[in-house]
């Protein structure tokens, strides 16, 4: 099963669709968690990912804002949604019945 | 500042994933944390390249040559010292015009074509990791080269001299042509690979050295110059 990173660069990847890659990625999962995203583990886990043939990678074109430089586009694959699906199941499935808010 | 040290950091990264990662950095506003962040990225991507067992094989690959040019290097600085040097009226001499014509030349030739060769394999990679990977054994192998006291009585300034004019400018000249992707013309790759064939007679007679099939091998950088010069070397990403 995928790690908790993972689900999360999944998920942001299949929100932001078309227009994900390293940055927007990034700014997703920082604003949706509200914690800071390091580029460095993006990067490496974006390889582990796309070595898992949960993602697929393409470069994409040059952009003016990023100093005429390429995006590395991350499209979701069949399997990454399935892994992604079958964490939340789980996560969902262990958690059925908890209250953790007030609890210690 | 921190824009000119994470552009310098990133030259130890792959170009695609250079293009990409400062892209990012610079669309979301570079900042020392990002400087953090590519230290850690370089580390990991730098011990990868340590656990692939390609790379370790282009370092034994690479070690033979560069224990072919220290050796010759040293034989050099042992006849250099044996002569007043610098005397030209030795080169006269047709034990110092043997070496001139056959060892040394055959020692620049190989050292050329080694950075050249090495060069041209890290371009794609980590051209730090390679070269620190070649280098670890001329490291060590320099220790001994430039201190021990041979039975010409070679001073350490002339081994070091020789092994500086042998062995580090024209493999840094060769490191420079390699990673410019440049291949060298037919005639000249020929050239090269001629120059390095005495290798093959000179090293098995040497008392730091076993083998003329390893000889062979030694000089394979020579070959790899001329394979590139029939093929062209790869474009540049």
């Amino acid at each position: 099963m995928i790690g908790e990173f993972e689900y999360l660069l999944l998920a942001a990847t299949r929100r932001l669709s078309d227009d994900a890659y390293g940055a927007s990625i990034a700014n997703e999962i920082e604003s949706t968690t509200g914690r800071r995203c390091s580029l460095g583990a993006l990067y490496t886990t974006l390889d582990r990912l796309e070595s898992k043939g949960l993602i697929k990678t393409t470069m994409g074109d040059p952009t003016p804002e990023r100093g005429g430089r390429a995006k590395r586009m991350v499209k979701l694959t069949a399997a990454g949604k399935r892994a992604a699906a079958e964490f939340y199941t789980a996560i969902t499935t262990v958690t059925e019945g908890i209250a953790w808010s007030g609890s210690l | 500042m921190v824009w000119k040290s994470l552009e310098l950091l990133s030259q130890l990264l792959e170009p695609t994933e250079r293009q990409s990662v400062l892209g990012d950095i610079e669309e979301r506003g570079p900042s020392f944390r990002d400087l953090l962040d590519l230290i850690g990225l370089v580390a990991r991507r730098q011990f990868q390249t340590f656990t692939s067992w390609k790379m370790w094989l282009a370092a034994i690959t690479l070690s033979l040559p560069v224990l072919a040019i220290t050796n010759s290097s040293r034989a050099i600085a042992d006849t250099l010292s044996y002569y007043p040097w610098p005397d030209l009226s030795q080169l006269s001499r047709p034990e110092f015009a043997w070496m001139i014509a056959e060892s040394a030349l055959a020692t620049l030739a190989l050292t050329w074509s080694t950075g050249y060769a090495l060069a041209t394999i890290a371009r794609h990679r980590s051209l730090a990791v390679t070269a620190l990977l070649a280098l670890g054994p001329i490291a060590y192998l320099c220790m001994p080269l430039l201190q021990t006291t041979a039975p010409h009585h070679s001073s350490t300034s002339i081994r070091t001299l020789a092994f500086m004019l042998w062995a580090v400018t024209p493999g840094l000249l060769g490191m420079r042509r390699g990673w410019l992707g440049a291949p060298l013309t037919r005639r000249n790759a020929l050239i090269l690979a001629a120059a390095c064939v005495p290798f093959a007679f000179l090293l098995p007679n040497s008392p730091y050295w076993s083998g003329r099939i390893l000889s062979v091998l030694a000089f394979w950088p020579a070959y790899y110059a001329m394979g590139f010069s029939i093929k062209g070397a790869p474009s540049h990403a």
